[in-house]
């Protein structure tokens, strides 16, 4: 199975190499959750997200499945 | 015996009761004999007027009206009717674009320099409702970027900002919760605003915030903040889509840290790219 991950802003460094500029495909397998994604791209856990499953709210524990977006967004300090 | 022609007598109508000419006194059509003289409207109208603005000019004589004049009689410092205040924003904003705006709710997460900016702009286009929640109190650091005075030093937010907002347009309506938001009070406070604006400082309250209001209301707006530190170009600060219902502003990286400061020129940038994008909302711009 096979997804999507768009990642935004400075996540972006988090792309495997030869990924497009904004996003790549990942293989998954039937139990892969948001979480399993964020620990293989090797983004670290305390950086604060917006995640997004096909433009929905979604959760660190959710379980993927066959051609999910899923879309992080981490927002900066400042205000 | 004969008549006099029809022509022949609108003329005498026409000469017994001139034509009166339409002109703007205050923002509101007025309907005023002909030779009028703005001394004499000025008797009529607003005899305690100190100034008197003739068309975007202030009246150095006298001398009569002419259709299509406009009006201002001010005297200095009063609080205009809420009826003048509704003619002078549908004369600004054209009466379609100004019902949408003062129907409207607008929540605002955050007091600083995001979010006291947010507010005047919005309650400066005369928007119905704010609902405006902050835990801080205005600390002198502040007055760098957040819009408060000196006098306001120590008072909750909440508080100050609603002074201020009541000295700029007393006619919006503003719900105040000096409280710290979490996950389990976010529904309840912005339950009634179509568009929540996120202000905040910390990014993990920035997060906190934006993944519990796409949880719990999927169908609300946001409007967030992300980037907004240091004098970095202005042209960097850009309005991204995150979502159908989610916007993000700033430069996306420059994160406020030790050496990179929140400075009141790009926080007043970003924050104004958020006003116009809640704007843009409640017009119906971002369908």
């Amino acid at each position: 199975m096979e997804i999507e991950v768009k990642l935004f802003a400075t996540l972006r460094d988090y792309l495997p190499k030869g990924s497009s500029r904004f996003s790549c495909k990942m293989g998954i397998e039937g139990s892969t959750r948001v979480q399993d994604i964020l620990l293989r791209l090797k983004i670290p856990e305390q950086i604060p997200k917006i995640i997004l499953i096909n433009g929905v709210h979604g959760k660190k524990e959710q379980i993927l499945k066959e051609g999910d977006v899923l879309s992080i967004f981490p927002p900066v300090a400042g205000g | 015996m004969t008549f006099p022609s029809l022509s022949y007598n609108l003329i005498l109508v026409a000469e017994k009761f001139p034509k009166h000419i339409r002109i703007k006194v205050n923002e509101k059509e007025t309907s005023l004999p002909p030779n009028t003289t703005l001394s004499q409207l000025k008797k009529q109208s607003k005899p305690d007027a100190d100034l008197v603005i003739y068309n975007g000019f202030p009246a150095t004589s006298d001398g009569p009206l002419k259709e299509g004049d406009e009006i201002v009689f001010i005297k200095k410092g009063e609080l205009p009717s809420s009826e003048e205040f509704e003619c002078l924003m549908m004369a600004r904003h054209t009466p379609g674009v100004h019902r949408k705006i003062k129907k409207s709710v607008v929540g605002i997460a955050g007091l600083g320099g995001l979010g006291s900016a947010i507010a005047i702009a919005l309650a400066r286009i005369g928007i119905g409702k704010l609902i405006l929640v902050d835990f801080d109190v205005v600390e002198p650091s502040n007055l760098n970027r957040q819009q408060y005075f000196i006098h306001q030093i120590g008072t909750p937010k909440v508080e100050a900002l609603q002074e201020n907002l009541s000295k700029i347009n007393p006619y919006v309506r503003v719900q105040t919760y000096n409280e710290k938001l979490d996950r389990n009070n976010v529904e309840r406070i912005f339950k009634e605003a179509e568009v929540v604006v996120e202000a905040f400082d910390r990014a993990d309250e920035k997060a906190m915030l934006i993944n519990t209001v796409s949880e719990k209301m999927p169908d609300k707006y946001m409007v967030a903040a992300s980037g907004v530190a240091g004098y970095g170009e202005s042209n960097e600060i850009k309005t991204v889509r995150f979502s159908s219902k989610i916007f993000i502003v700033g430069d996306h990286k420059t994160a406020a840290q030790p050496g990179v400061g929140l400075m009141a020129p790009r926080v007043g940038i970003v924050a104004h790219h958020q006003a116009n994008t809640v704007l843009r909302i409640l017009l119906g711009e971002e369908k």
